[in-house]
């Protein structure tokens, strides 16, 4: 995966993880970005 | 990629040309205007690109502009480790050959050859990097599209540190921007077909809820107010009966009042009749007495006017009487004034006339004056040019007269002496001339010449001079007869008048030199003619004034007699007009007091008419009313009107006492209350009757409506519609956050990669630029602007030779970081006609350094462009089209 994937994964998963207001904004981003990795493979 | 050499036949416009290139730096090839410079690359183009048996246009380009022949090239390449000497042939003849030398000997023909290049080039060419990197003619202000080229990308990924991402990578980020595009446009507005209609969905059902719950409300509360209304009704139908029976009461109450009320008008309209009748007849009796008065007060005026009168007609008489007296005065100064001036006049003319007389006089001696001196001066011409003495003539006479004289003495203190001295009285002849001596007198006597003398009757002495005598004689001679002939020049007789014929002289020419002066004295600033004119018209006036002159008097003899007869005249003058103008003074002022006295007068004749004529209007008054109705009778008419009002006045008293006893404020306010109550309590019985039956009909209507089941299904369309639109903005903003998070990594990677390319034209520029030179270069490998100096300039901006530097560089830098992977060769045609000689040296160094690992080809009709490139190899073409 190119890196600017892998950091933006990152970043969200920070997110996800986190206790700011938008860790659930954070977490719906990333299962989009699976659904759409599952989409595109 | 490098090319060794190339070789051209029957090519387009050149019959024949080869040229080798230096495998790295610059190879100049330069030459006049259509020399082929510029076929040399579109041979290679065509080599490489087409089959010998192409039909395409740039094939058929390459047809000899003269002979029907076959085009043919030929080049030497290297190719990574491949070095091959590649020819085709076209049109005619067609002929493609490839003899491959390293790493492995080969040799192909035909279309086996071409694709074997092909596949050679696209292994290992960059062949879009190629096209890329050249400046055509006329191409200078171009930027290199270096996007997408496959060398560069990868050149900068390594440069970068990181692979590009790939095709999956797009595909997965193109993804996450369909899905962020389902929800928002690209400037991040939310689309409406999506959230919007959403919101708008769950917003309407919430209303629509809303207002049903609303409704509802109203209805509980219509059912409460209904049950209200039904039992506030019933209390005040009771309580109306009540109230209408007090009314009733009180309007009878009010009735006998009422008549009362009216037997009181009556009695006060019969009282206000009386006394209106009473006031009439004394007010007749005061008019008729203000008239009698008015006569009176009229008689009285009159009176007193006519008494004005008197006392202003007598002043005015007396004022009539000093105005008169003054008006005599005033004209008897006046005639004084008048005559003192005729005497003043005749005076002062008398003076002026002797004072004219005296200039008359002395303008004629003036003139004579002049007449004089010019008389004497043509005497003096006269005798000035007739006179022939002159001051040598009169000196030579003079020393002539000495000199005779010398000779004379000199004769006679020469001659003999002899004396003779009387003895006694006696008579003596000497030379014939007889003298007398007495006793004791001498005679001496010099002898110049043989003399004799006789004395008396006793001796003759004859004494005869010596020798020398004659020669003294004969020098006297001599100086007589020179002395006579000067006389003679000078036409006199003696000395004495030649001086006085030279004194004359004198004389005359001091009378010609005194002319001028005596004239211009006596005529001063006039000529004759004027001086004349002037005494003629002078001698007129005198003569014209002894005629003119009519007083009886005789004029006084001199000037200075009529002078004192003028100066007492003047002052005799001057005191008739002071007494003249005092006396007009007085007459003004008696005549300004005659005038106020008339208008006194005049105003007192008027007020006495006036007053008068009042008197007259009054008395006139008087009588006409007396003729009406006379005094008496107006008495008795007032005595009759006061006993009646008297009458009427006890009337009313009676009547008032009367309704006052019945107390109509009472009364009055008794059946006003009880109105009033009976109308208030109706009208609400009314008003709430109505509104019972409105919220009758009312709740009969909505009860058949089913507000409350209407109510249950809006709760549910409002849930469904909220939930919905919460659940599609969660995903809108996992969609957002995705595309954005991943966005701003791609940007950012981006930056990381074209930033060696940027460092690269910076590092160039400098040389060119100055140290301060930057570059922005946007992800699609496309230079954005320039910063010289902390200036920032868009490149569109940038003047033609800055945009034409800036291009290069570009070009420049791509090739140099793609030469390390063999590269591809750096073609210039025609560049850098925009710039300048200073920026030349520059572009000349740039040039330089940069093609240390790289080919270039530069193609010029102008080498001395680049006269500080330094080129390896420097080759000339020259023209060659037959």
């Amino acid at each position: 995966m190119h890196p600017f994937l892998l950091n933006g994964l990152e970043k969200l998963r920070a997110q996800a993880n986190g206790t700011g207001s938008d860790r659930d904004q954070a977490a719906d981003a990333l299962a989009l970005l699976v659904r759409l990795v599952g989409r595109t493979a | 990629m490098k090319i060794e050499r190339v070789r051209l036949k029957n090519f387009a416009g050149v019959d024949e040309a080869e040229v080798k290139f230096s495998l790295t730096g610059v190879t100049l090839i330069h030459g006049p205007n259509e020399t082929g410079k510029s076929t040399l690359m579109t041979g290679i183009d065509v080599l490489f690109d087409h089959r010998d048996d192409s039909r395409k246009e740039e094939v058929r380009n390459t047809k000899h502009v003269n002979r029907d022949v076959g085009a043919e090239v030929e080049a030497d390449v290297e190719i990574g480790t491949y070095r091959f000497t590649y020819f085709k042939r076209f049109h005619k003849d067609k002929e493609t050959a490839l003899t491959i030398h390293a790493p492995k000997a080969e040799s192909l023909s035909g279309r086996e050859a071409h694709d074997r290049v092909r596949q050679i080039l696209d292994g290992s060419v960059d062949t879009g990097l190629w096209q890329a990197l050249r400046i055509l003619q006329g191409g200078n202000l171009e930027m290199p599209a270096l996007h997408d080229q496959r060398a560069l990308s990868e050149a900068l990924d390594r440069a970068a540190g990181q692979a590009k991402s790939g095709d999956k990578e797009n595909a997965l980020f193109e993804a996450a921007y369909a899905e962020y595009g389902q929800y928002y446009t690209d400037t991040g507005k939310e689309k409406e077909p999506s959230l919007g209609q959403a919101r708008t969905r769950a917003a309407e059902a919430t209303a629509k809820e809303q207002g049903l719950q609303s409704e509802l409300n109203a209805l509980e509360a219509d059912v409460t107010r209904h049950a209200s209304l039904e039992k506030s009704l019933a209390t005040l139908k009771r309580g109306l009966a009540g109230l209408d029976a007090a009314q009733a009461k009180a309007q009878a109450t009010w009735d006998t009042v009422s008549k009362l009320a009216d037997g009181e008008e009556r009695a006060r309209s019969a009282k206000q009749l009386a006394d209106q009748a009473m006031q009439t007849a004394q007010s007749a009796l005061q008019q008729r007495n203000e008239l009698i008065d008015q006569v009176a007060a009229a008689a009285k005026k009159v009176q007193e006017a006519k008494s004005q009168h008197d006392k202003t007609t007598a002043a005015l008489d007396s004022a009539t009487g000093s105005l008169n007296e003054a008006r005599t005065k005033r004209d008897a100064a006046t005639a004084t004034a008048t005559r003192c001036d005729a005497e003043e006049s005749i005076r002062r003319a008398d003076w002026e006339f002797r004072e004219e007389e005296f200039e008359l006089v002395r303008m004629k001696e003036r003139l004579q004056h002049v007449t004089d001196a010019d008389d004497a001066a043509a005497q003096a011409s006269a005798f000035v040019s007739t006179t022939k003495i002159t001051e040598q003539l009169r000196t030579k006479i003079r020393d002539a007269e000495v000199l005779l004289k010398t000779k004379q003495g000199i004769l006679n203190s020469a001659s003999p002496q002899f004396s003779i001295t009387a003895l006694e009285s006696v008579s003596i002849a000497i030379g014939g001339e007889p003298i007398t001596l007495e006793p004791g007198q001498a005679r001496m006597l010099s002898v110049k010449e043989p003399v004799s003398a006789t004395i008396g009757r006793v001796a003759e002495v004859r004494v005869e001079p010596g020798t020398s005598a004659d020669t003294l004689r004969q020098a006297v001679v001599d100086a007589e007869n020179a002395l006579a002939k000067l006389f003679a020049q000078a036409s006199v007789a003696s000395p004495e008048e030649a001086e006085t014929a030279w004194a004359s002289l004198a004389d005359a020419k001091r009378t010609l030199a005194d002319r001028d002066r005596v004239v211009k004295e006596h005529l001063r600033d006039l000529t004759r003619e004027e001086l004349a004119k002037r005494i003629q018209t002078s001698k007129a006036k005198v003569d014209a004034y002894e005629v003119k002159r009519t007083s009886e008097i005789a004029p006084p003899a001199t000037s200075d007699e009529c002078k004192a007869f003028l100066a007492s005249a003047t002052t005799t003058a001057a005191d008739a007009r002071i007494v003249q103008k005092r006396a007009e003074a007085v007459f003004g002022e008696v005549q300004e007091h005659h005038t106020r006295c008339r208008e006194e007068h005049a105003r007192s004749s008027a007020t006495l008419e006036r007053e008068q004529q009042d008197h007259d209007n009054a008395v006139g008054r008087l009588e006409q009313t007396r003729a009406l109705s006379s005094d008496a009778a107006l008495v008795s008419a007032l005595a009759a009107a006061e006993t009646s009002a008297k009458t009427a006045s006890a009337n009313f008293t009676a009547a008032e006492n009367q309704l006052e006893g019945a107390d109509p404020e009472s009364a009055k306010s008794m059946l006003e209350t009880a109105t009033a109550a009976a109308k208030a309590a109706r009208e609400q019985f009314e008003s709430q009757d109505r509104e019972l039956i409105g919220l009758r009909t009312k709740l009969d209507l909505l009860g058949d409506k089913g507000l409350a089941e209407a109510l249950a299904e809006s709760n549910r369309v409002t849930f469904e519609a909220e939930d919905s639109l919460a659940r599609l903005q969660r995903r809108a903003l996992a969609a957002k956050l995705l595309y954005e998070t991943l966005s701003a990594e791609r940007q950012a990677m981006r930056r990381a990669y074209v930033a060696p390319l940027r460092d690269g034209i910076e590092r160039l520029g400098r040389h060119v630029f100055g140290s301060t030179f930057r570059v922005d270069v946007d992800e699609r490998l496309q230079v954005v602007s320039r910063t010289v100096d902390g200036v920032t300039v868009s490149v569109k901006q940038l003047s033609t030779g800055a945009q034409e530097q800036l291009g290069l560089l570009v070009r420049l830098a791509a090739a140099s970081m793609v030469s390390k992977d063999g590269g591809v060769p750096l073609v210039l045609d025609d560049a850098l006609g925009s710039t300048d000689e200073g920026r030349l040296e520059a572009m000349g160094a740039v040039l330089r350094v940069a093609s240390q690992d790289t080919q270039t080809i530069i193609l010029t009709c102008v080498p001395e462009r680049y006269v500080h490139v330094g080129a390896q190899v420097s080759a000339a073409m020259s023209r060659s089209i037959s």
